[in-house]
């Protein structure tokens, strides 16, 4: 009579502290399932005109999976450097370096900016004009994070990054970005294509733009310019076989 | 039961033949793969037959088949142009939001007709020509997936023209859905449908993929279709 009685309770003393230790160890957030499930709704959505909720399930889900962005790097503000101290980007850095390495780093520092201006207020404005031009650029700030938070020891030898405080300090230097930032574009940015990949339209402009302009006003002309449901060609690729072969 | 036996039969046959697509298309990249990295001679004859074999699987070559797809796709081609020119101007017209949508439909109706075009005139030239897939494989092995999923789209759209051939809406609503289906909705052609689509002239895939300057994986274009 005792037996089934004992198994009863050590089985709801396992089930009780099973449930204590995942409420206190939430999984994290899963960011391609998110990536996934708004690229279906933005895709539907762009069928007709955007409602009201429409907009609001959109900027919600995209600020769900922002925020996850910014729980994973758990900092206030990211800077990044070089090892002389010198700010990030500059080019006389890389002056031996091939086109690819070169365009990564313009694409790592528009990127930068765009995490560092994106606001509630953009995400409404950017899916306003146009759902789908969203989908491209939460996977670039997914492929900024992983790059921010990558563990030097996963990636080879090296000093890569900082934290002092609630500030992250990440050293962009050459080896960083082909060490680590290199492998992460290829996994994480060639889903749709394993051959090439077209920035989304707001890291290209900011790619393209000169040092003297600012990011937001880059951002607030490109939405200006930016029409809804256009496959335009003027994305800046990277091609898988430049990341491979490295320097051309 | 009859109906539902027959839907499940359906569903169970379509799954298969994507399941054997898409362990074709793996077994090739592999092959390919293999190709590229392996030095010794008389290995690299054995995959590179097996490249082949797969290449021509997921092209859709079938040995001692007599087939050619343009004249099935012209006649309806030129009913898509002849349906975008009935559409009319849209500058003509005030209202914006009637503009846009004549100018959407335009454009998807071009396309599509240029797309098909592109492809029967590539799948032809496959079947007359034995040597073009060896060099397809040779130049650009990378494209061979591409190239098979737009050929394979185009294959749908004959089986539908072929059974309804003035529908327009089917075969132009099954390209959309292609050229929508990537993840921000924009689909990016192969190199050599880009290049395809991009020229006048059809005859000339061969010397364009023998050609030094043959466009790059950068050079690659959407599939504009709304």
């Amino acid at each position: 009579m005792r037996l089934p009685f004992l198994t009863l309770l050590v089985s709801a003393i396992f089930w009780i502290a099973s449930g204590c230790f995942a409420a206190a160890k939430l999984p994290d957030l899963d960011f391609e399932k998110v990536i996934f499930e708004y690229s279906a709704v933005a895709k539907e959505i762009s069928k007709r005109q955007i409602s009201q909720d429409d907009e609001i399930k959109l900027v919600n889900m995209a600020t769900t999976l922002i925020e996850g962005i910014k729980k994973q790097i758990n900092a206030d503000d990211v800077l990044m450097q070089y090892m002389d101290g010198s700010s990030f980007p500059n080019m006389t850095q890389h002056v031996n370096s091939g086109p690819t390495e070169k365009l990564i780093v313009r694409f790592v520092a528009a990127i930068h900016n765009v995490y560092k201006i994106l606001s509630k207020e953009l995400l409404t404005a950017i899916i306003r004009k146009s759902p789908l031009e969203l989908t491209p650029l939460l996977r670039e700030l997914c492929v900024f994070s992983q790059f921010v938070t990558a563990n030097p020891r996963d990636y080879g030898h090296g000093v890569f990054s900082e934290r002092r405080g609630r500030t992250i300090i990440v050293f962009a230097t050459d080896n960083a970005l082909s060490r680590i930032m290199k492998p992460i574009i290829l996994k994480r940015l060639f889903v749709s294509d394993p051959d090439l990949y077209k920035m989304s339209r707001i890291t290209t402009a900011l790619c393209k733009a000169n040092e003297s302009q600012k990011p937001l006003d880059v951002i607030n002309l490109t939405m200006k310019e930016m029409k809804r449901n256009t496959a335009d060609d003027t994305r800046i690729p990277i091609a898988a076989v430049s990341l491979w072969r490295g320097k051309q | 039961m009859k109906k539902f036996l027959f839907s499940m039969l359906i569903i169970s046959n379509t799954e298969a033949l994507c399941a054997d697509f898409n362990s074709t298309r793996a077994a090739y990249r592999e092959s390919a793969e293999r190709l590229r990295r392996e030095i010794d001679q008389t290995k690299r004859q054995q995959l590179l037959a097996d490249t082949l074999r797969y290449a021509r699987i997921l092209l859709g070559i079938v040995d001692g088949l007599n087939f050619s797809a343009l004249p099935i796709v012209k006649p309806f081609c030129e009913l898509l142009q002849s349906e975008a020119k009935k559409i009319g101007e849209p500058g003509n017209v005030t209202d914006t939001k009637i503009a846009l949508r004549m100018k959407r439909d335009i454009i998807r109706l071009n396309e599509s007709a240029k797309f098909l075009t592109a492809c029967a005139s590539l799948l032809d030239a496959l079947y007359n020509d034995g040597e073009l897939i060896s060099i397809i494989v040779n130049r650009i092995p990378e494209d061979v997936p591409h190239i098979a999923m737009e050929i394979t789209t185009m294959l749908y759209v004959i089986e539908m023209i072929t059974k309804e051939p003035t529908n327009i809406e089917r075969p132009v609503n099954r390209l959309l859905e292609f050229a929508t289906s990537a993840e921000d909705g924009t689909r990016l052609l192969s190199r050599l449908m880009t290049c395809l689509m991009a020229s006048e002239s059809r005859m000339v895939i061969k010397e364009k993929l023998l050609s030094s300057d043959f466009p790059a994986a950068h050079e690659r274009k959407y599939l504009s279709m709304r």
